[in-house]
């Protein structure tokens, strides 16, 4: 065991939560437990998971470079528009942008630190009112938001001295209003989670937390298809133009009208919008979360029993050889393979993080299909002599690869990670069976039904052959990410606890791929000179893959699977 | 403190898992409080404990409705919950300082009593190490130690005894029976019988939500003409031969 010299909170910080305590005080918050708490609750956020090996925190790397990441986009984005746009609608853009990652990072990983069951089996029984348990948890979550929003809004606040009509007084007041969106939507995310517990048990509300989650990233994909169109018309785009139209009802359009003020860019509009963004932090907010406040405790203590019994009475119903258990006895003759497949086919099923990882991928096909029926100019195809690469092939490259990049990023974490002792314990002879099993997983699961969604919808505009061809090639294309992804996979699936950050980071990583897709126009664009290079460039691809993986086994085989 | 419980219910959608349940306990006594897997026993603590609301019926703490005065029962009571329950990231002695806090003790007292605490259960060696690298019964003492700090008048456990070393329970053993001469109310929640006859003098069996034995257990043994308590249980809620099971066990465990 590894000793920890008693530490004392730097002066600073136990002020701040001293007196965020006394300022909530005046809603029924106990001052002195909130602070002890919150001071806790961020001790053991940045304490390694390991003392033994001191390795740093997952959650201050994840987080450090995740902030790195947002300044690095958020960077690129204000450097797009700055110069072409005025305030308002440069602030639109940037706080839209900035209160959409905020709202998937709030949704993918630091909302469950709201709910917090494992707090609740700690204090439920204390004598913790429940509007300090969930100011505890707020804040705690604020803690997080005020460095990632930052993170978003530093530089677009310095390019904004770039934008039409700007002063010297943007820089300050673009941050305070970033920072006010960025706890309205951190806020309205956890009174949508408060009045979510009301209705779900546990297994439930976290299964509605993952299709909202899917909704949301299929609508931040959307948008990468919407930002370079509007990049073209940003010349005349002005606060008349977006307050009578349709735009006004994006929250992002309200705090911009806020930022109007603050510059002493008084107008109709402007004060219209503005209010609209005080009248959302001032009386909204605190209303929707003085409502889920009185009933929080109860509600996670309710949701995490009901979760409990109704395992209880769900257990037992499922007896004898399932046609699945016989397919898989067929396809895997190997026991060690066949068990971790199964187990990986269950998590691929039940696991909330890998599910919100696969299933926008199948949005994505569908999407392209939809942008494609409405915009037929896009959808040329791409093996046809005439044919050139379009948003046909990066979209179909694109699920594909970003399922395999979920998959192999996920693969060592589960909520469940306390079972992997299982692994540790079995005899297992053939470490090489579990990346197989994890290969023909995701081959069966994912792959397979992305080639046959994306074969039969493209059908409709192409060939079948050269639909079939370019799932075909997204497909080998993915397979061979996922090869390469998996040389950094070490220690038994699922095995290991989520870190906070972890998948924010991941997401980013995702959206800074984007620019690199286009690389994958380039293959399709050498294959349509005739099929015999279809198929060659196929062959070469399936070697690759297969060359990939057997190192790729070698290499896990030789790595120690046991906790360091 | 007296517990007086009358009609208590608890459903879960359909599933009844306290079923009209009514006892009392009076101050001072240790009342052991048995049943099989899935009873109802947990369900019953949480809702004593103001973790869970009841769907029906009325618990009154010294008189006084707990769900009307849910913080300042919580305030006098001790719980040692049978699972989880500890910040392993923190060490013990912050662990038992943050709970000294929460129930407003002063500093000088919380550090006193966490040293104590750590003294007398053999661990100060590791007070100042992080909980994750304790084992099961250290944690047990960690989580034993905090239900204790702020001097509870009730106090609930449930399978306080798992994972600690021999020394170590009878350690507890007495010193449960100290608390109860010192006026404590004790709710003990185990399925560990001889340790509940020797320390309990009355005992509850709940069974699929329903109470269905309330009595001194030497009145149980008379009564079902047994000579353990872990036999009355037996009794009372399975009648199926244990022997044979155990055999029926070796079998599939050997493939036949």
């Amino acid at each position: 065991m590894n000793a920890t010299v008693p530490a004392r909170p730097s002066e600073s910080g136990e002020r701040i939560t001293r007196a965020l305590g006394r300022f909530f005080s005046r809603w029924g918050v106990d001052p002195l437990q909130y602070h002890w708490l919150l001071q806790a609750s961020i001790k053991m956020d940045f304490r390694s998971t390991n003392p033994l090996t001191r390795q740093s925190s997952g959650t201050k790397s994840a987080l450090r470079s995740t902030v790195l990441l947002n300044l690095l986009f958020s960077g690129v984005m204000s450097l797009m528009f700055a110069h072409m746009a005025n305030t308002f609608f440069y602030t639109v853009i940037m706080i839209g942008y900035a209160m959409a990652m905020m709202a998937m990072m709030v949704l993918m990983e630091f909302g469950l630190a709201v709910i917090s069951p494992d707090d609740h089996l700690v204090l439920a029984h204390k004598p913790v009112s429940s509007r300090t348990f969930l100011a505890v948890r707020f804040s705690n979550l604020m803690f997080y938001v005020l460095i990632l929003d930052g993170s978003l809004s530093v530089i677009p606040a310095m390019m904004g001295l770039a934008c039409k009509q700007t002063s010297w007084l943007f820089p300050g007041v673009y941050l305070l209003v970033a920072v006010l969106a960025g706890f309205f939507v951190a806020g309205a995310v956890v009174a949508f989670y408060g009045f979510l517990m009301r209705w779900f048990n546990y297994e439930r509300f976290k299964d509605v937390l993952v299709y909202c989650q899917v909704l949301l990233s299929f609508l931040f994909f959307f948008g990468y298809q919407l930002v370079p169109r509007l990049a073209g018309r940003l010349h005349n785009v002005d606060i008349v133009h977006l307050t009578h139209g349709w735009a006004v009802l994006f929250p992002s359009v309200w705090f911009a009208g806020l930022l109007e003020l603050g510059l002493g860019h008084w107008s109709r509009e402007a004060l219209i919008t503005g209010a609209g963004g005080l009248l959302l932090m001032v009386v909204a907010l605190p209303g929707l979360l003085k409502a889920i406040s009185l009933d929080y405790s109860e509600n996670i203590g309710r949701m995490i029993t009901a979760s409990a019994k109704s395992r209880e009475a769900k257990r037992g119903r499922r007896s004898g050889s399932s046609p699945g258990g016989r397919f898989a006895r067929l396809l895997i003759p190997n026991v060690e393979e066949r068990a971790f497949f199964s187990f990986i086919v269950t998590m691929l099923r039940r696991n909330r993080h890998l599910k919100l990882q696969l299933y926008p991928n199948f949005g994505l096909m569908i999407a392209m299909f939809v942008l494609a029926v409405m915009d037929h100019k896009h959808l040329s195809d791409p093996f046809s002599s005439a044919g050139r690469p379009g948003m046909a092939v990066t979209f179909v490259s694109m699920a594909f690869v970003l399922g395999a990049a979920g998959l192999a990023n996920l693969l060592p974490y589960s909520d469940e990670y306390a079972g992997g002792w299982l692994f540790q314990v079995a005899p297992v002879v053939n470490t090489a069976a579990i990346l197989k099993a994890v290969r023909k997983a995701i081959l069966l699961f994912l792959f397979l039904p992305l080639l046959v969604l994306e074969g039969v919808l493209f059908s409709f505009f192409w060939p079948p052959l050269h639909a079939f061809e370019l799932g075909l090639y997204g497909m080998l294309i993915g397979s061979i990410i996922f090869q390469v992804a998996l040389f950094q996979f070490r220690g038994f699936p699922f095995s290991r606890k989520p870190e906070k950050g972890a998948q924010s980071r991941q997401f980013t990583i995702v959206l800074m791929m984007f620019s690199m897709f286009g690389v994958l126009f380039l293959i399709p664009m050498l294959l349509s000179r005739s099929q015999s290079v279809v198929a060659v460039t196929f062959a070469i691809m399936v070697v690759l893959n297969l060359i990939l993986s057997a190192w790729c086994n070698r290499s896990y085989a030789n790595k120690s699977l046991m906790p360091e | 403190m007296k517990i007086e419980v009358s009609e208590l219910t608890r459903h879960y959608g359909d599933f009844v898992a306290v079923d009209n349940v009514s006892f009392s306990v009076a101050q001072g006594e240790i009342l052991g409080y048995l049943g099989p897997n899935g009873a109802g026993k947990s369900t019953t603590v949480k809702m004593l404990t103001g973790i869970l609301s009841p769907t029906s019926g009325r618990i009154l703490v010294d008189g006084q409705e707990v769900q009307d005065n849910i913080l300042s029962i919580k305030q006098r009571i001790g719980y040692v919950p049978e699972s989880g329950g500890l910040y392993e990231s923190l060490t013990g002695f912050e662990f038992l300082q943050l709970v000294g806090r929460l129930y407003h003790l002063d500093e000088a007292v919380i550090e006193h009593k966490a040293y104590e605490f750590f003294r007398l259960f053999e661990l100060e060696g590791a007070m100042h190490e992080r909980m994750s690298g304790y084992s099961k019964g250290m944690r047990q003492k960690v989580l034993v130690s905090s239900a204790l700090i702020h001097n509870p008048d009730l106090l609930f456990f449930d399978e306080p005894l798992s994972g600690l070393d021999a020394n170590s329970m009878l350690v507890f053993k007495e010193l449960i029976r100290h608390l109860a001469e010192q006026g404590k109310t004790i709710f003990y929640c185990s399925h560990v019988l001889d340790v509940v006859e020797r320390l309990c003098r009355r005992v509850i069996i709940i069974d699929h939500g329903k109470i269905i034995a309330d009595a001194q257990v030497h009145e149980l043994k008379t009564m079902t003409s047994q000579g353990s308590l872990e036999d009355v249980f037996k009794k009372l809620t399975d009648d199926t031969d244990v022997g044979q099971v155990a055999r029926q066990f070796g079998a599939v465990v050997a493939g036949s």
